[in-house]
């Protein structure tokens, strides 16, 4: 058998062979011109060897971006982008701002401390915890693309661009805002630094008070720019009425309470802002951007879906029947806090065992007793595709609730008793409750911060509201945690930019 | 722009599959064989292996012919009585009486000095052995053959000096190969593939069978003319060309089952509790939760099959050589669901058209296709609670709602991540004798390839944590072709005591690819549906298009000048000039020079009195070689894309810079000394080779950490300098005991130094994550390229009074480990941690022996590595609540008055590194051995020789460490970390090599 195979092997062998051999006469002939041919092409090749290596580009180069004709969006977009960073609005800053306070325990098993949470709640973190760093990285991030946006953009083409400009601004703000109130002053970024050492030598800190004088500086620029409101189409964008309120903040936290009630002055005159009637809507997909929300970042759960990722994930309920890791669990201290008949109770806590809005029961041996609420997305009555990392939950940023408790804490600093108790009173109404019997600026004042903190919990202003006034020692140190005044007001640089710094970056005070 | 770039691509590669098809057909002529008595058998050297290119003479006539690869000929003589007389490079020649038998088995005696003229393949040429000046080393592709692996890389692991493998157990993978130590810190460091005169980064398509030899290129001498891509070593692969006055068809085989070494004991389903509820300080785990008890491990892994099958014909006459084969390999995985298979094509032909031209091809076609499943379930069954079992009675999946590691079966029966792809190449050359001196070579030379894969996530729930409620497919297709065009003169005159060849080319190159992805949800779960068009944009598909990460075009001129005097003093100069697009039009050009020296001083004439040498050769070499591996366009400042975001519906496709770049970036420099000594004593039963080698690498890319204000967290730059200097050696002894009886052992040995010296601005660079926010490794001046750096520890803190009185971290609590104060400044921080060494091993070797007795025939080979250290990562993830614990850590954990100063108390949070962590990495492997038997069978058979063969690979491993596995392949700066590995197996199996006539 196997000799059959080999002849027939060779009988093709044979023909093809022949065919071969004919043209091999004729390769014979062609090859004396075979050489110099090769000569040729090898030294024509050397010729234009330049260009032969000349590799266009495969993306995008800065100047095709900027001639093109979305370009100055696309740049504005990448500033945007950074809102939905895992690293900037997810569980670092639930952590710092909401596990580190009063109003939040860590939640989870005891046995997840979810990096560094933990220690958060129990402020034993270090300048090492990932947080930190997290908050720090994605922060300069953000003020980075926004400082590229503010050069790039006054080349590009587009008509709009000085709203753009506008936009960089305003979110620039926005990110310094954050990093002033985590860390005190930082360094100050206000060119594009191009190479290393423009680096290290922009590396030193600032101090706050000049950063928050460049805050306000931005601020005042978006506002020149950018238009009264955003229509539905442009939903996410920022507005001049959003850069007043965030300015108002911005004084707030300075205690600038005579600019502050300018600021919220502009907006409540402006008729365009209301509360909603139902508090617990505005954190349901239905209640997104309504006339409450000044500015909110805008969450899509449909393909192609962009959320603030894992933001549902982290807070939801965990273990049986679990929809998430369980974290930031409202505390003991915060469910106090709530005057009986309180409506934004229910709005903001959910319990185990309870059957939500859209009828998901939490389980009763769900791993802790309470979740936060606002954070909860529905699977089954608002739009989702399936991706839970990224889900529609836009993170409301500034709301009309919070102007007008900027508005009642400003007035009753400037001595405006009956302003104050107006503006409270619009909030505790929609509350379910009576007018405030507080009496007197510094019972209203009381009253404005215990007000601030039922009406605002879990919207990552806790923390920082209680360092601003100065109360955190006095509230944590009840809760039995070793707050040190002095040390604790401000949270650590992280400790990799420290090293990199080469002593030019300095902690803050308490941490070394 | 982009969709241009695409057709014309397309159509490059679909031509590129049908030219070669093409030439599968292009079958060459042939003629019958002329009959009268037909004389069959097989040259073998003293070590058993056949040795191919034997020249087979009739004696007294010209009728003749010479061996094949496996060292078969076949010869018609006229008469039963005739003489033939062999003879070959390298060994004394034999003259054997036929005296009417028509089958022969001959054993050549081996001559080192004889050796050394053999003949072996270099860069753009061929070199008799005793000419080189510079370290190489030459693999016959016979060793290899029957070793149960995919790449030739990892078949020859353990057996060249200076060569470093580092194997995954993963089906499909491809080995670490460092020559000479790591020389690049960011930069690739892997050598580079020469296959068939075809540069490539991946030879996963080339069937081991189809190699006739690897040479290994190790310093500068041999490998400058390789220029900007030399600098981490050259492997030349030559495959198989058939051979002259034979046809033959030759099958091998093997099939075997793999199985794990090494098991990691866990702590079962009580004791884990208890080690739970006690880091927890809570009972978070109840009895009423315990359902079962699961050994994960056990659950996910298997005896896993595999077999391999290679046919192949090849054949010759005066004018033409042909080869032809075809292979296939299906590896299973010991991950349950994890396999590979592979086919490969090749058809090699060389044509002597005219006395003056030849020319031929070396043609090969691969499919493979491999199932994949993620390493990390290792890791998850690792970690994997125990209290429950992996399916239940009804078929569902075991689950429990107290730890949030989900159940690893279902993670690896819910994945369907499958790639599978095609890649089709070779070369075309035509050679032309100008003169009687002066040739011309042109060598045109394409590798197209074509990769797909789908991931597909079904709809399923086996807990709320581990779920997947909308189905997702991914579906990927790149296609990559690249084009190679070389042409050369070389020539070669003898001028009375004066030798000269010289080699003079230009070489041009081109790599090009896109990569196409697309995604889409509510896909149905059935396989047939699991493509998607890059085209459609039904059911919100998305599509992405982006460049291959390494695209270039490249131009070099290359020289070569070997001069020799009196047949023992020898120069070689070699120079390359070198461009790549990839570097900014300022910095493009390099050029790359070496000079080596050598003296043959066994051919003085004051070595004829003695007879203790047949062999004494010096060599000396230096070079400067380039590493030109880095990422395309890094130079250049582009921005970075899709960074989404959404104005109202409007989805936008955000783009910026985001960070500073280096306009001036360079290839890396390596300046290479090498001196070696090569011997052969006492008629070439012992004979060795030394070398020692100093590789220091200037201006080698390195990461200059940047405060992160927004411009960047790092960039890249030429700043840093790395040396590997070191010592190998090589040994060998082989001799015939008689007629039926030789045995050959060798040893080797490599002593490597890898230090980094400078980094100039920059900082050490912290890599090795341990997914738990603490970082393992560093790579500082002054310690090799990813050292571990760990906090030091000394003991267990037994009270809260031992605390206070000891430098310790915030929270520290009995049962903590002691970490001390380097320093000694109060405070536990990162300047108190050490280097406790690294992955790299300070000796590594092998040792290999064979004994061939009458038809048996038997072979060993051993491996092994010491002094390098191996961070055991998986201890020490325990972030997540409730993971499972190793055995002896939870049953031995300190408690309160247990006195234990060795394992901690029972704990659930974050653990930096520490020394703790830290084991010994050395091992000893035998790494295969093999016990065959060669068959001579009736000759109405039609088979000229039949060998079975049953073989073990990596069957036993000395070690100390108490992970999986110590060999733990990984990228340069972070490898040695056991946390997502496949283990390494071992193979059993049995083999046949048939030759049939």
């Amino acid at each position: 058998m196997m000799k059959t195979k080999s002849t027939y092997f060779i009988k093709i062998q044979k023909t093809v062979g022949q065919m071969f051999l004919n043209s091999r006469n004729r390769i014979l002939k062609v090859n004396k011109l075979v050489f110099p041919v090769f000569l040729l092409i090898i030294f024509g090749m050397n010729g234009c060897g330049k260009k032969f290596l000349e590799e266009a580009p495969r993306t995008i180069t800065i100047q095709e971006l900027l001639k093109s004709n979305d370009g100055a969006k696309r740049l504005t977009a990448a500033i945007y982008n950074k809102l939905y960073a895992w690293g900037l609005h997810s569980f670092s800053w639930i952590g710092v701002t909401s596990i580190a306070s009063d109003d939040a325990n860590k939640g989870s098993d005891p046995g997840d401390q979810g990096t560094d949470k933990g220690d958060l709640d129990n402020w034993t973190f270090t300048p090492s915890a990932i947080s930190f760093s997290d908050l720090w990285i994605n922060n300069f991030e953000g003020i980075g693309r926004a400082t590229y946006a503010l050069k790039y953009l006054p080349e590009t083409i587009s008509p709009d661009k000085e709203r753009y400009i506008g936009e960089a601004h305003f979110l620039r703000a926005y990110f310094y805002f954050n990093l002033v109130r985590i860390f005190g002053g930082v360094p100050k970024i206000d060119k594009v630094l191009e190479s290393e050492t423009e680096i290290a030598s922009a590396s030193a800190r600032a101090s706050k008070e000049e950063i928050y004088a460049f805050i306000e500086n931005d601020l005042n620029e978006a506002i020149k720019r950018l238009p009264p409101s955003v229509t539905p189409a442009e939903n996410g964008r920022v507005s001049q009425y959003a850069a007043q309120g965030l300015l108002s903040k911005v004084y707030l936290y300075q205690k600038k309470w005579a600019q502050a009630k300018a600021m919220v002055d502009i907006l409540v005159s402006s008729g365009k802002f209301g509360l909603l009637d139902d508090y617990s809507m505005i954190w349901r997909e239905a209640g997104e951007f309504s006339r409450e929300s000044i500015w909110e970042v805008n969450a899509i759960g449909v393909t192609p879906n962009l959320g603030i990722e894992n933001y549902f994930v982290v807070q939801a309920p965990r273990g049986a029947n679990g929809l998430g890791w369980g974290f930031n669990t409202p505390s003991e201290d915060l469910l106090k806090a709530y005057e009986p008949g309180d409506l934004r109770k229910a709005g903001t806590i959910m319990f185990a065992g309870q059957t939500l809005w859209d009828g998901f029961q939490v389980s009763p041996r769900a791993a802790n007793p309470r979740y936060n609420y606002k954070s909860y997305v529905s699977k089954t009555k608002e739009t989702f595709n399936g991706d839970d990392i990224n889900t529609n939950k836009n993170l409301r940023i500034l709301r009309y609730g919070e102007i007008l408790l900027i508005k009642a804490e400003a007035e009753n600093e400037l001595g405006n008793e009956e302003p104050a108790r107006k503006a409270l009173d619009q909030i505790r109404k929609r509350a379910g409750l009576v007018e405030t019997t507080a009496a007197g600026k510094d019972q209203l004042r009381e009253a404005i911060y215990k007000e601030r903190r039922v009406e605002m919990a879990f919207e990552h202003d806790r923390m920082f509201d209680l360092q601003r006034t100065g109360r955190a020692g006095q509230v944590l140190r009840v809760l039995g945690i070793n707050y040190v005044d002095g040390k604790h007001n401000l949270f650590p640089i992280p400790q990799r930019e420290i090293d990199i710094s080469n002593g030019k970056l300095l902690q803050n005070p308490g941490y070394n | 722009m982009n969709i241009g770039i695409d057709t014309r691509n397309k159509k490059l590669f679909y031509s590129s599959i049908i030219f070669t098809f093409l030439f599968f057909l292009l079958l060459i002529p042939g003629e019958s064989f002329a009959q009268s008595i037909l004389v069959t058998g097989n040259v073998s050297g003293t070590d058993g292996q056949p040795i191919r290119s034997v020249s087979v003479l009739e004696k007294g006539t010209t009728n003749g012919t010479i061996t094949d690869d496996q060292g078969n000929f076949s010869l018609s003589v006229s008469k039963a009585e005739v003489t033939l007389a062999f003879s070959s490079l390298g060994y004394n020649s034999e003259e054997i009486v036929l005296n009417g038998r028509t089958s022969l088995r001959v054993t050549l005696t081996g001559s080192a000095a004889k050796q050394l003229e053999q003949v072996v393949v270099i860069g753009y040429g061929t070199q008799k052995k005793s000419d080189l000046t510079g370290a190489n080393v030459s693999i016959k592709g016979a060793d290899i053959a029957n070793i149960p692996a995919l790449t030739a890389t990892q078949a020859i692991q353990g057996r060249v000096s200076g060569v470093q493998i580092t194997s995954s157990g993963a089906p499909g993978s491809a080995p670490n190969v460092r020559i000479r130590g790591v020389g690049s810190i960011l930069g690739g460091a892997d050598p580079l593939y020469v296959v068939d005169g075809i540069i490539t980064s991946d030879i996963r398509n080339i069937n081991n069978s189809d190699i006739l030899s690897i040479e290994v290129l190790k310093d500068a001498s041999s490998t400058a003319i390789y220029g900007a891509r030399a600098a981490n070593g050259v492997l030349i692969i030559t495959t198989k060309a058939g051979s002259k006055g034979r046809f033959s068809v030759n099958y091998d085989g093997y099939a075997g089952v793999k199985m794990l070494v090494n098991k990691v004991g866990m702590a079962e389903a009580n004791l884990y509790t208890i080690y739970s509820n006690d880091a927890a300080g809570a009972n978070v785990i109840t009895t009423a939760d315990i359902t079962g008890n699961t050994i994960w491990m056990d659950e996910i892994t298997r005896p896993a099959i595999l077999q391999n099958h290679n046919l192949s014909v090849s054949g010759g006459k005066n004018k033409y050589r042909y080869y032809l084969s075809g292979g296939y390999l299906n590896e299973q995985g010991v991950l349950e669901g994890n396999n590979y298979s592979r086919l490969t094509l090749r058809y090699n032909h060389e044509l002597a058209a005219t006395s003056k031209l030849k020319f031929g091809n070396n043609l090969s076609f691969s499919k493979y296709t491999s199932n994949n499943k993620p390493y990390s379930v290792f890791t998850q069954a690792y970690l994997a609670s125990p209290i429950y079992y992996a399916k239940n009675d009804d078929g569902t999946y075991g689950f429990t709602e107290t730890s949030n590691v989900g159940n690893p079966l279902a993670s690896l029966d819910f994945i369907n991540d499958k790639s599978y792809g095609i890649r089709a190449g070779g070369s075309l050359w035509g050679e032309y004798k100008l003169t009687k001196d002066l040739s011309f070579r042109s060598s045109f030379g394409i590798d197209a390839e074509k990769n797909n894969g789908h991931n597909y996530a079904p709809v399923y729930k086996v807990s709320s944590t581990q779920k997947n409620e909308v189905s997702a497919l991914t579906f990927t297709a790149d296609s990559i072709f690249q084009w190679t065009w070389d042409n050369y003169f070389t020539y070669n005159k003898t001028f009375g005591d004066h030798d000269l060849t010289g080699t003079l080319g230009h070489t041009s190159e081109r790599r090009n690819g896109w990569t196409n992805r697309a995604t889409k949800r509510n896909v149905l779960n059935d396989e047939n549906k699991w493509k998607l068009n890059f085209k459609d944009t039904v059911g919100a598909q998305q599509n992405f298009r982006d460049p291959i990460g390494n695209y270039f075009k490249r131009e070099s001129f290359f020289v070569r000048v070997n001069y020799k005097y009196l047949d023992r003093y020898l120069i070689n100069a070699t120079f390359r000039r070198d461009a790549n697009s990839n570097f900014s039009p300022n910095h493009r050009w390099g050029n790359f020079p070496s000079v080596g020296i050598g003296w043959l001083i066994h051919k003085e004439n004051f070595m004829e009195k003695q007879t203790l040498f047949d062999v004494l050769k010096l060599r000396a070499s230096f070079g400067l070689v380039g590493n030109d591996v880095v990422q395309a366009g890094a130079f250049d400042l582009k921005p970075t894309r899709n960074l989404y975001s959404y104005f109202g519906t409007d989805y936008i496709n955000g783009a910026t810079i985001t960070s500073i770049v280096d306009p001036n970036l360079q290839w890396e420099v390596t300046n290479e000394i090498d001196i070696g000594l090569e011997f052969s004593l006492l008629d070439g039963k012992l004979s060795g080779e030394m070398d020692y080698y100093h590789k220091k690498a200037k201006k080698a890319l390195y990461t200059i950490p940047l405060v992160d204000l927004g411009f960047g967290t790092n960039f890249t730059t030429n700043a840093a300098d790395v040396l590997n200097s070191g010592f190998e050696f090589t040994l060998g002894w082989k001799d015939k005991i008689n007629s039926h009886t030789n045995y050959s052992v060798g040893v080797n040995a490599t002593f490597n130094k890898n230090v980094v010296e400078n980094v100039g601005i920059g900082k050490a660079l912290d890599f090795g994550s341990l997914n738990n926010g603490w970082t393992s490794t560093r790579t500082l001046v002054g310690q090799p390229i990813g050292s571990f750096w760990v906090f030091e520890t000394d003991g267990i803190f037994q009270n809260a009074s031992e605390i206070s009185g000891y430098p310790h971290i915030l929270n520290a609590q009995p049962g903590d480990f002691k970490i001390v104060d380097k320093n000694k400044d109060g405070i536990i921080d990162n300047q108190d941690r050490v280097f406790v060494g690294s992955y790299q091993p300070k000796i590594y070797g092998g040792f290999n022996a064979s004994l061939n007795w009458k038809k048996l025939d038997f072979g060993l080979d051993i491996y092994g590595n010491f002094g390098n250290k191996i961070y055991n990562a998986k201890k020490g993830v325990r972030t997540g609540g409730n993971y499972n614990v190793e055995y002896d850590i939870a049953i031995n954990r300190w408690q309160p008055g247990s006195n234990e100063n060795t394992y901690p108390r029972a704990f659930n949070g974050v653990v930096p590194p520490m020394d703790y962590f830290i084991e010994s990495g050395s091992f000893v492997r035998l790494n295969n051995v093999t016990v065959g038997y060669t068959i001579n069978p009736k000759s109405n058979l039609h088979i000229d020789r039949l060998r079975i063969y049953a073989s073990a690979q990596n069957p036993v491993i000395l070690t100390n460490y108490s992970g999986f596995t110590p060999e733990l392949p990984g990228n340069q700066n972070e490898a040695g970390i056991e946390l997502n590995i496949y283990p390494i197996s071992a193979t059993y199996m049995i083999g046949v090599n048939i030759q049939f006539r």
